[in-house]
């Protein structure tokens, strides 16, 4: 039911990097220190989700919608 | 303090504002929907709890406020498969709400429908209570002190319960889109966003040298350093981002805004990406703001009012004036939206199907009373969200009321899933699924809020009931070490799941279910509407359906609408199968499928098993049979042939073998004379000398052996041409007697010369049978010779008897000599066999004769015979039809 395989792979991909990134360990694992005078957690945090938020609109944009009869 | 004044005209005039937008999208009906106001609208997922509650956490806990918008995020990165889907069956299927989804995906049940009502009601109540607290919290800090709480908490409840009914339940529409809501939720987002970025921006760059500033502050006092760093466990993080995960769907809310609120599917691609984006932006100035609440504010205030108090104590009273009206948009969004989608859950799929159960109902105008009963549905939602909040409210920060609303939801989210990628799942086992996840969720989390408010004695929470210590809500079966979410959301999943799998796999579903499973999983393939009706539904009766819930006049135009675009007979008495299926998806969106399944079947007569469904499932086996039916067809072919292959083979090498012994008999025989020839030639040639009567002795013996060569070869080409049809034949009328005395006076001086007495019994008054003479006489002058050969010198007998038969007449020529092994009768007949031992008797003959006769005999259509036992003669048997 994916519109098409390629944009069905990225997703999955992106979903399996997303969780990476968004669970323990990996999520906590910035420590005390600071970036441009901003605590590393917070900025590694909102780093990551920017970063999937991107990915994901630049992998909708290329993709066609879903239509009936495509796949199954 | 500010003016009661100064507070109330602003909300008064943004509530005004937004009635207007939602009159306005309400007029522009012929509009095309637009994408970015679906995206804007599913905002909604931001409410009091994100806007005060998040920074409430955050000057707590820190970062761990946010596994509740990276599970969205998720989701959305998921969403192709999964809401494409939802989004695709839910125009089919006219879903409404996401009671009515889950049951129509399991044979429109209406028990299950009514289930998820309940739960979704339920588990509601605690987040509604959370916007009542914090639009009365966020009021009870802006107006003037000694206004009364009591009086303030009601009037938030009374001014949401208003925009409920006037926003959601102003009229009941068949498609079931309410484009004013929509597009004030949109404004509401925009306005909570902004009110928050404001706010924030105030605090970075006013009352701070900018966010470095601020943070370099925050690193020097230890309370706030300890939010730069993650304190909360694995395994409480990972429980909230997977129950957000469930929640970004399963919220009724959500349902309602993503799903049912959806009027285009191109919107969807857009909004996967622009709703996370809209996560990102809301949330990013969360931890600056609850930062510089614990840099400026004093101890002991209430942490999720920091939004307000911030600007408010630095003097900044028209921004707290806006945050309080972004605080409002927040809560108002949510109750809206939830109100709506809850009241129609309510009418749909726990009144209308009492309302149709009761004796005289049926036939009453039920449009004033849906509507009704929704208005009431919302004011009562909200009311129990308010009689919630005064008990339990100050208990609990908003999040963590917001989080066990999460749990209650996320209880859907197995059967959503499983139910839309697995056909195998059942009613049964989404019913045992759902009702034991929601009491697992009660125990563990519902019942311990009201424990701790001590409505319930609070006493089993340390001690479980009867004593029993497995039964500790936030220790169930001794399980400890988990956050109360986490520990909840565990095992009403591990029921949920469990039971919805096990119960999926016992309980056999019917035809009808599997049809709606196939419906779901299959979208994409299959055609939308999975059921056709069977029986002939008066159109009078339908009409008065469809008037019962939209009045006589629409219903007649749209019962007109739908004659048209089915290109059916306007004025038959019976409606097309089309019509039908348009009318039941016409109050499919008013009172839920569930209900507009049962009353279209009232009126349409028997059930839909779909004949198309049973159909379906006939033809398939059908095709199956006949698929094994070929396939067994063909193996029996493949090995009738092969038995035929193997038949030939084997005939095929008996040829080989007979052709190879032909050629080295043949050989063999013409050799023997040649020899004999050869080598009394040369002793003539070499030898002048040689004596007169020697020489002739020598010279008979050449002639002889000549004489047999022509013989055989003579013979042998007999045979070869008859068997290759290459003889002409001679058939005439012949009488076999005749012929059968000549041939015994050609034959009287071998049988003379051997001392063979040979004796006829001829019935010579026999009719003429057709054959060709000259062969039978050759045919009985061989069986003759034959018989003299074999026999005894001197005392042999031969008998030639000729006789009638059943069906032709029968030469006999029979003998006393040796007789024939049974095995070598067999061969005899055969070219170059003589029976007995080749090499120690002399063969007495060229080994053809008996292969020529029975050639002869045979293209005569008869048959030639052997009969004999050893020692004691042979019986040739020739029968000429």
């Amino acid at each position: 039911m994916n519109p098409d395989p390629l944009t069905g792979g990225r997703l999955a991909a992106l979903f399996l990097l997303g969780l990476v990134l968004f669970l323990p360990p990996l999520v906590g694992l910035a420590g005390g220190g600071t970036v441009f005078g901003i605590p590393a957690l917070f900025v590694s945090v909102y780093a990551s989700w920017a970063l999937v938020i991107l990915l994901l609109a630049l992998v909708l944009r290329r993709a066609r919608p879903p239509d009936r009869g495509e796949g199954r | 303090m500010t003016s009661s004044l100064f507070v109330l005209l602003p909300l008064v005039a943004y509530c005004g504002l937004l009635f207007a937008v939602a009159t306005i999208a309400e007029r522009a009906r012929r509009r095309p929907p637009r994408a970015w106001m679906y995206v804007l609208s599913l905002g909604v997922y931001c409410t009091s709890w994100t806007y005060y509650g998040s920074v409430g956490r955050a000057s707590a806990r820190g970062i761990d406020f946010l596994p509740i918008y990276l599970g969205p995020t998720l989701v959305c990165v998921l969403g192709w498969p999964l809401l494409a889907k939802i989004l695709r069956i839910s125009k089919a299927q006219r879903i409404t709400s996401i009671a009515d989804f889950i049951a129509s995906r399991y044979a429109r049940s209406g028990l299950l429908a009514g289930l998820v009502t309940l739960i979704a009601v339920i588990g509601s109540v605690p987040y509604i209570a959370l916007q009542l607290k914090a639009v009365s919290s966020s009021l009870l800090v802006m107006l003037p002190p000694g206004g009364g709480e009591g009086a303030v908490t009601f009037g938030a409840a009374a001014l949401l319960a208003v925009f409920g009914v006037l926003f959601g339940a102003a009229r009941i529409d068949p498609d079931e889109h309410h484009r004013g809501l929509v597009a004030a939720i949109a404004l509401e987002s925009v306005v909570k966003l902004v009110c928050l970025a404001a706010v924030g921006l105030f605090t970075g760059l006013v009352l701070f040298d900018g966010f470095g500033d601020l943070f370099a502050r925050a690193a020097a006092l230890p309370q706030a350093l300890a939010l730069t760093t993650l304190q909360t466990p694995g395994s409480e993080w990972t429980g909230l981002l997977l129950v957000s995960m469930a929640a970004a769907i399963c919220l009724p809310r959500q349902f309602q805004m993503l799903v049912v609120e959806n009027r285009d599917e191109r919107h969807l691609a857009p909004a996967l990406w622009g709703f996370p984006l809209y996560l990102f932006a809301i949330n990013l100035f969360v931890l600056p703001i609850a930062l510089a609440g614990l840099l400026l504010l004093p101890k002991g205030g209430d942490a999720d009012m920091v939004v307000l108090t911030l600007p408010l104590a630095a003097g900044a009273r028209w921004l707290s004036l806006l945050a309080l009206i972004g605080g409002l948009s927040a809560a108002t969004a949510m109750v809206l939206v939830e109100s709506v989608a809850l009241s129609t859950m309510v009418c749909n799929d726990l009144v209308v199907p009492v309302l149709l159960r009761l004796p005289g109902r049926r036939r009453a105008n039920l449009s004033g009373v849906l509507l009704g009963v929704r208005r009431a549905a919302i004011v009562g939602v909200v009311l129990l969200g308010l009689l919630y909040m005064r008990q339990v409210g100050d208990t609990y920060a908003l999040v963590s009321i917001g989080l066990m609303s999460f749990c209650a939801a996320a209880q859907f989210a197995p059967a959503i899933v499983l139910g839309l990628f697995w056909r195998g799942a059942t009613r049964a086992g989404a019913l045992a699924g759902i009702a034991s996840g929601f009491l697992l969720w009660v125990w563990t989390l519902f019942l311990p809020s009201l424990a701790l408010s001590h409505i319930l004695y609070p006493g089993f929470l340390e001690s479980g009931v009867f004593g029993w210590a497995w039964t500790r809500p936030y220790a169930l079966f001794g399980l400890t070490g988990l956050d109360p979410i986490t520990h909840s959301l565990f095992w009403s999943m591990l029921a949920n799941i469990g039971l919805l799998v096990g119960g999926s796999v016992l309980v056999r579903p019917s035809a009808f279910e599997r049809a709606q499973a196939r419906a779901f999983v299959d979208v994409f393939a299959a055609p939308a509407d999975p059921h056709a009706w069977g029986g002939a539904a008066p159109v009078a009766d339908l009409a008065a359906l469809l008037g019962r819930f939209m009045g006589p006049a629409r219903a007649h135009i749209q019962l007109q609408e739908l004659v048209r675009n089915a290109r059916a007979d306007p004025a038959a008495a019976h409606a097309d199968p089309a019509v039908v299926r348009g009318v039941e998806r016409l109050l499919a969106g008013i009172i839920g499928g569930a209900s507009a399944h049962v009353l279209v079947a009232s009126v349409a007569g028997e059930r839909p098993v779909a004949v198309e469904e049973v159909m379906r499932i006939v033809d398939e086996s059908a095709k199956i049979r006949e698929y094994s039916r070929q396939l067994e067809e063909k193996s029996r072919e493949l090995e009738r042939t092969t038995e035929e292959l193997r038949r030939a083979n084997a005939i095929l090498q008996q040829l080989d073998r007979l052709k190879d012994e032909f050629v080295s008999n043949v050989s063999h025989e013409l050799r023997t004379p040649l020899t004999s020839i050869r080598s009394f030639s040369e002793i003539l040639l070499d030898d002048p000398d040689i004596e007169l009567e020697q020489r002739q002795q020598f010279l008979a013996i050449i002639v002889r052996e000549s004489e047999r060569l022509t013989r055989l070869i003579t013979d042998m080409l007999d045979l070869a041409k008859m068997q290759s049809g290459d003889l002409h034949w001679q058939f005439a009328d012949v009488q076999l007697a005749g012929l059968l005395h000549d041939a015994a006076a050609s034959t009287g001086q071998l049988f003379r010369d051997r001392g063979v007495t040979l004796t006829l019994a001829l019935a010579d008054d026999l009719p003429p049978v057709r054959a060709d003479a000259d062969r039978i006489t050759q045919v009985a002058i061989n069986l003759l010779s034959n018989a003299v050969k074999f026999s005894p010198a001197g005392t042999g007998q031969v008998r030639l008897r000729l006789f009638r038969d059943n069906g032709g007449q029968t030469i006999e020529v029979v003998d006393n000599g040796p007789g024939i092994a049974p095995a070598d009768q067999a061969v005899i007949f055969e070219r170059f066999r003589q029976a007995g031992d080749g090499l120690t008797e002399k063969p007495a003959g060229t080994g053809l004769g008996l292969a020529i006769c029975r050639t002869i005999v045979e293209r005569h259509g008869g048959t030639l015979t052997v009969e004999s036992a050893p020692g004691e003669g042979a019986t040739f048997r020739v029968m000429i039809p």
